[in-house]
């Protein structure tokens, strides 16, 4: 199977001014701790339609981030829409929950509900673009994104002339922040070694398998993991890809860091075997930590390889991007854990 | 790149029984599993049946071999018990001689613990138990079952609502088509919750009575709860040749219908695209089909929807075809998994299972599904529908191997 495809256009709605940005944005905030939103469009202007009035904000970003990948890339109907999502619709799961509580179960408003479903995304494009494509959502928790690019990895295997729409949402709200401080994985301050801070976002791909001139960057591969059951096994699973793809200290690689000493033990252990301290970066002090983050990351990833620069909120501005290759490294909560290899064309 | 993908496992729980025979003698006897909701502590239990799995948490711990714990999700506790049985028909019992992927769908995931957790974390945020929500996201009962089974090479859930098992079931061969897995074990779980309960009953599609799939006097579906899996695999696999093959996986579609969010189109343009597609791949005629296990929730949409793919794909020669939901509840998520089971024992034994409780036709066409039970069929090919909210459409095409 040839894992190679061509992103043809990305966009990208996140906590930094990274919508219909021309190219990489100049500067980006930091936020070490806290709730990161995403900085949301003007929907006045991108998403003029009626059916806007009973989305969520989520399928509002999402929607708006879709469409406007689509333009970028010249697609009117794409061949298959292929979504990832950790958590789906939260804010809708969680307003139907409150009125069945309060409601004792009786007389609800459906909306909500209709809105719930993980896959509303994916299927509230295909209505709008009338696809009648191939429609997945992905729900595996750090996985999601990662799945739906191997799922667009098939499709266009399958259909080698046709192109993906290739997405990953996610939100966070009062309520999932509040039971992430619960649970310890928020952190207080840049003190605190323990938990990080939480974002969101809406980023989406029109994927090929052919490069053209406008191509952003290609992904080369991908290879992921759950569950380890040792360390060993971790680094034995990196090795294989490491090698497989000959990555070397010239090669760039951009990781989930996040702040949290457990969390970030394996990311330093694997830049000192690996790579050079110079080529490396990390993003999830600009979009928060979430199930999907690495769709950030590959969407940075992709046009830093466009623009041949490291920006100074990611790694050493100085850094060079001598083999043209980054590698994206994640891994969530020790569970899932992913490598993508993207290169530029 | 093998060309074939052959089912050697079955696994399935639902209100009709805990494994696969005891669901092919409720099949048999005509059982239905829908009944007074008994087990689910919800305000809807005197007037909405459902089909129920009658086993409490614990009695479902028991089943497996965890350890005792009141916070498994019952979603990840009726897919374990089937994902466990598939692989134990299938004969995996070195998992690590061919790359095993789990991939598994689920619609609202560990909900049942959620709306434990959420009843008192509404009143009062600091409240509420922990391991009552950490198992809320769809993909904790996939990685759990993943994680006793001993498979971590590749593990997905699917979410696309009442598709969703057909759809790991189609991402699961083209793993196994596309060289990067040797076998897959896929399928769906979904426990009832009031979430969805509630969420069905707020949109009028439940049936206060126990439903009537294509009739025309239908009123709605009832929930039901299980899960379904199967285990595909290609031929090259060590110790192929020894094991019992169920069939093979000869097509599946995917397509979306793009007209409303939650209902079916009047022209059933997706019901129609997802049919032909999957006969095409598989090179088989509408002809040829000589059993459809259809979606047939018993809603007036879907059910109308569906019998006009069916007419127009089939026009003079409708095959015989029937809807089990009205046996097995619809079971969102893990309906394509169970129903993939139920068309593969069908296939296997020759047997139709009758579409329960039809007394009318509907007047929009003049045919109607198999009310008796039927024996002896030979049943060289048996299409499976499974239809979701978000217009999302798949068939799955089963043949003899």
């Amino acid at each position: 199977m040839n894992t190679t495809i061509y992103i043809r256009a990305a966009s990208c709605i996140s906590p930094q001014p990274t919508f219909m940005a021309d190219g990489l944005p100049a500067e980006m905030k930091t936020f070490t701790s806290g709730k990161l939103n995403a900085i949301e469009p003007d929907y006045k202007i991108h998403l003029n339609i009626p059916a806007a009035r009973r989305m969520s904000r989520l399928i509002k970003l999402s929607v708006c981030a879709a469409l406007s990948c689509l333009k970028d890339a010249d697609i009117k109907n794409p061949g298959a829409i292929i979504c990832g999502t950790g958590l789906g619709c939260m804010e809708d799961s969680e307003k139907f929950l409150a009125s069945l509580l309060d409601n004792n179960e009786q007389t609800l408003s459906p909306t909500s509900f209709i809105f719930s479903t993980h896959n509303t995304v994916a299927a509230q494009v295909a209505l709008l673009l009338q696809c009648y494509n191939y429609n997945f959502t992905h729900t595996h928790r750090g996985l999601s994104f990662e799945n739906a690019l191997l799922d667009a990895i098939l499709f266009l295997n399958d259909h080698p002339d046709s192109n993906v729409l290739a997405g990953a949402t996610d939100e966070v709200t009062p309520t999932s922040f509040k039971i992430l401080q619960r649970l310890g994985a928020a952190r207080q301050d840049d003190a605190d070694i323990h938990g990080t801070n939480a974002g969101e976002g809406a980023v989406f791909f029109s994927l090929q398998s052919v490069a053209e001139e406008n191509t952003l960057a290609k992904i080369t591969d991908i290879n992921t993991f759950s569950i380890p059951v040792s360390e060993n096994v971790i680094f034995e699973k990196i090795n294989n890809f490491i090698v497989k793809h000959k990555i070397s200290k010239d090669d760039f690689i951009l990781t989930g860091l996040n702040g949290d000493a457990v969390s970030d033990k394996i990311y330093h252990e694997v830049i000192q075997k690996y790579f050079s301290v110079n080529n490396t970066g990390t993003y999830k002090h600009l979009c928060g930590e979430y199930h999907t983050s690495t769709a950030f990351a590959c969407w940075l990833s992709a046009l830093m390889l466009k623009s041949q620069r490291v920006p100074g909120y990611v790694g050493d501005p100085a850094a060079v991007l001598t083999s043209g290759r980054i590698l994206i490294f994640n891994h969530y909560k020790g569970r899932e854990f992913s490598l993508l290899l993207l290169e530029k064309c | 790149m093998p060309n074939k993908i052959y089912i050697t496992g079955l696994g399935i729980i639902s209100a009709i029984g805990g494994n696969v025979e005891e669901s092919l003698h409720a099949l048999l006897e005509s059982r239905t599993g829908v009944g007074k909701i008994s087990i689910l502590k919800t305000a809807l239990s005197e007037t909405h049946p459902a089909a129920e799995v009658k086993k409490t948490n614990k009695e479902l711990v028991s089943l497996t071999n965890l350890p005792e714990n009141k916070f498994y999700s019952r979603t990840m506790l009726l897919g374990l018990i089937a994902a466990r049985q598939a692989l134990t028909a299938a004969r995996i019992e070195k998992l690590n001689e061919a790359r095993t992927g789990f991939i598994s769908a689920t619609s609202v995931g560990g909900m049942d613990r959620t709306e434990v957790f959420y009843e008192s974390f509404s009143k009062d945020n600091s409240r509420g138990h922990l391991h009552d929500i950490i198992t809320h996201d769809c993909g904790e009962s996939t990685e759990a079952i993943a994680a006793q089974l001993g498979i971590n090479d590749f593990v997905d859930t699917i979410s696309t609502a009442c598709s969703s098992s057909a759809n790991a079931i189609m991402l699961g061969a083209k793993m196994i088509k596309h060289g990067l897995l040797d076998r897959v074990i896929a399928g769906g779980t979904d426990a009832l919750s009031k979430f969805t309960l509630n969420g069905f009953n707020s949109l009028m599609i439940l049936d206060r009575q126990p439903c009537q799939p294509f009739d025309d006097k239908r009123r709605g579906l009832n929930m039901g709860e299980g899960a379904g899996y199967i285990v595909l695999e290609s031929d090259k696999n060590p110790g192929f040749d020894q094991k019992e093959i169920f069939g093979e996986l000869s097509g599946y579609a995917n397509t979306n219908d793009a007209y409303h969010q939650t209902a079916s189109s009047p022209d059933a343009r997706g019901a129609i695209m997802a049919m032909t597609q999957a006969m095409e791949m598989a090179k088989l005629s509408p002809s040829q089909i000589d059993y459809i296990n259809a979606h047939g929730t018993g809603t007036p949409n879907n059910d109308l929807t569906e019998e006009t793919a069916i007419n127009n794909i089939f026009g003079e020669r409708i095959p015989p075809f029937s809807s089990t939901k009205a046996f097995t509840g619809h079971t969102l998520a893990a309906a394509g998994g169970i129903e993939a089971v139920i068309s593969l024992l069908a296939m296997k034994h020759g047997f139709i299972f009758p579409n329960l409780r039809y007394e009318t036709k509907m007047k929009e066409f003049e045919f109607s599904p198999v009310t008796e039970l039927r024996k002896q069929m030979k049943l060289s090919h048996v299409l499976s529908n499974s239809f979701g909210f978000g217009g999302n459409n798949s068939s799955l095409l089963f043949s003899k191997a």
